[in-house]
């Protein structure tokens, strides 16, 4: 169901967990479109409000964190007749397979630099949502490249910000246990250098995330 | 010829509000089965409620369960109990009743974690070998998968579970504890979505906003005129169990795992095993639910676990069985898988 004249799909690259990723030409340049498919196990109006939200919020959030020295492809359109999201195509292969195959200096680097462009975003109260090793994407000539905003919000607020950090950390070593130490070392110490001491309260935030979850006694909960 | 004696289980399970009893062979034939669940008159659960119930129930609870596998105290070979994570008052007397047991009589005792029997239970009667694993419940709200030789979680609630909301919600409503599968039924008799808050966070969600939504749409003016419980609890349904099946289809497409499993008492939620199953498909994933008997807290789930783990590394020192209130499962040690 293509209904926009500048568009020529040409193959399924990806199909994610929320999206289907074509590669495909937009006028001349080759681009990538993100698809949010409809999700038929949840009711209709809850999912074309997602969907709709989501494309309209990582569109825009694309380009206000570009602004702040994040690096994320570039938004070339958001079609919301097809919940589409046009960007620019970044080859290369997401952080999550890299990971075991560099040595632990390049990991240092690469978890330094994250954590710096995570202190970019935070620092002007975005907050991205989805931090993971799938949806950070490295070059070939080893640029960082930060993609899936549609979970992303606006937020002054530390537990925000905790959030975020509380997301990759555990990513980290659910995924990642052999590295998780030193690289979200490497990661927090950047951050930190970057945001300055007001992130003392943020990174501290953490250990209070990590345990609210877990098995709370019944009668302190909402009984 | 000899026969072998088959080797014979008994596994205790008082984490909460349930105390289960379960005989089981080494080979994970379930003999018997027996829960006495206390049921609060009115408001939450009171750990010292909880403990008198247990107290007056286990001895009763044993016999029958032990009685209705055709055995006697002395087939049992091994005791295995729930050491947490859980209510501390509850779990202390389930460690004083096992402890008792395995020294009168002379058995050895294990303790194993109550989360990871959920896993267990749901690995063997559904025939799994490595799922990912939506645990859903009163206490917990946890996507788990194996990972670097333990149960790692990918996800969590970042506040309530998601059994102790709709429990929380029911209540609020007028209706008795346990409310999830009263609002299941009102859920059934709507077609009318009202439109409610949406948290999740990556892999991770959050209940706390939903919660204080749906409260405020009893107390509306609206209330019994615009809409009534049945609409909410369909509404609440549709919004939280979305989320579930969101962040478990994050995670299946983070982990590449071929296996779905479904466990936990909000396991026994219809509508949530149609979504889970719908995904599962989606990706290829092989689709399980834990049989009913052993979704919610019992005594199989912990007898097998501790049948598991003590093939591997034998019985544990009564110096070792101390309770642990806030055991994470990602911290236990899973020789059995490794
Ligand atoms: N602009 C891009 N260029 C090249 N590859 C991309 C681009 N955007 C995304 N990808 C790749 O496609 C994958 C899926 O994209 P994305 O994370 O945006 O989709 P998703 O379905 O929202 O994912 P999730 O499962 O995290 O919800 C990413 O992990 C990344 O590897
Ligand atoms: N059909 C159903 N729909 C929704 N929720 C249900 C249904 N049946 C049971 N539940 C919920 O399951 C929960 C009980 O789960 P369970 O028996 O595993 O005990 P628990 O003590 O909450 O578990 P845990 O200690 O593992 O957290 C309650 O919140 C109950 O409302
Ligand atoms: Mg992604
Ligand atoms: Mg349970």
């Amino acid at each position: 169901m293509n209904n926009n004249p500048v568009i020529d799909l040409d193959r399924i690259i990806y199909t994610g967990a929320e999206a289907t990723l074509y590669k495909g030409k937009w006028f001349d340049k080759e681009v990538l479109v993100k698809h949010r498919r409809p999700k038929k196990y949840r009711i209709e109006d809850l999912d074309k409000k997602l969907r709709r939200t989501r494309t309209i919020i990582e569109g825009k959030m694309l380009i206000s964190v570009k602004k702040c020295n994040v690096p994320v492809p570039q938004v070339f359109e958001v079609d919301l007749n097809n919940n589409w999201l046009i960007m620019k195509y970044i080859k290369g292969q997401k952080l999550k397979d890299l990971i075991g195959k560099i040595d632990k200096s390049k990991r240092k680097w690469y978890f330094e630099q994250i954590g710096k462009y995570i202190a970019f975003m935070h620092k002007n109260d975005f907050i991205h949502g989805d931090l993971t090793t799938s949806n950070i994407i490295i070059t070939r000539n080893e640029k960082i490249f930060f993609v899936d905003f549609g979970l992303s919000t606006k937020s002054i607020k530390i537990e925000d910000k905790s959030v975020d950090l509380h997301l990759i950390k555990r990513v980290l070593r659910s995924t990642h246990g052999q590295y998780f130490e030193e690289c979200f070392e490497s990661l927090i110490n950047s951050y930190k250098l970057e945001y300055g001491s007001k992130s003392d309260e943020i990174i501290d935030r953490i250990e209070t995330i990590e345990s609210r979850g877990r098995y709370i006694e019944k009668n302190k909960r909402k009984n | 010829m000899v026969k072998l004696k088959r080797k014979i289980c008994l596994g205790i399970e008082c984490t909460a509000h349930t105390f289960g009893v379960s005989i089981l062979d080494f080979d994970g034939n379930v003999l018997s089965i027996v829960n006495d669940t206390y049921i609060p008159e009115t408001g939450g659960l009171h750990p010292r409620e909880v403990r008198e119930h247990h107290l007056e129930c286990f001895d009763k609870t044993i016999t029958i369960a032990i009685k209705q596998a055709n055995l006697s105290m002395k087939d049992i070979d091994l005791i295995a109990f729930s050491q947490g994570p859980g209510l501390g008052p509850v779990l202390r007397v389930g460690a004083l009743i096992v402890r008792f047991l395995s020294q009168e009589l002379k058995i050895p005792l294990i303790g194993v974690n109550h989360c990871i029997g959920h896993i267990e239970i749901g690995r063997l009667k559904c025939g799994l070998k490595d799922p990912l694993t939506l645990y859903v419940s009163g206490g917990n709200t946890i996507i788990s998968a194996f990972e670097s030789e333990s149960y790692q979680i990918f996800g969590e609630t970042l506040d309530i579970a998601v059994g102790n909301f709709i429990d929380a919600f029911a209540r609020d409503a007028g209706l008795q504890h346990p409310g999830g599968p009263k609002i299941e039924k009102l859920a059934q008799k709507s077609k009318k979505y009202i439109p409610l808050p949406y948290i999740v966070k990556g892999m991770d969600l959050s209940f706390s906003g939903l919660y204080t939504a749906v409260k405020n749409l009893l107390k509306s003016k609206d209330y019994n005129r615009r809409y009534n419980l049945g609409d909410i609890a369909y509404s609440l349904q549709e919004t939280a169990f979305a989320m579930l099946t969101e962040v478990t289809e994050r995670a299946l497409a983070h982990t590449n795992k071929t296996e779905v499993l479904l466990t936990g008492g909000v396991a026994a939620n219809k509508r949530l095993q149609e979504m889970i199953a719908y995904i599962s498909h989606e990706h290829n994933a092989k689709y399980s639910v834990v049989p009913l008997k052993y979704a919610g807290d019992n005594g199989a789930m912990i007898g097998w676990t501790g049948i598991l783990k003590y093939k591997e590394v034998g019985a544990d020192n009564i110096k070792d069985t101390t309770i642990n209130p806030k055991w994470r499962m990602d911290n236990v040690e899973i020789p059995w898988r490794s």
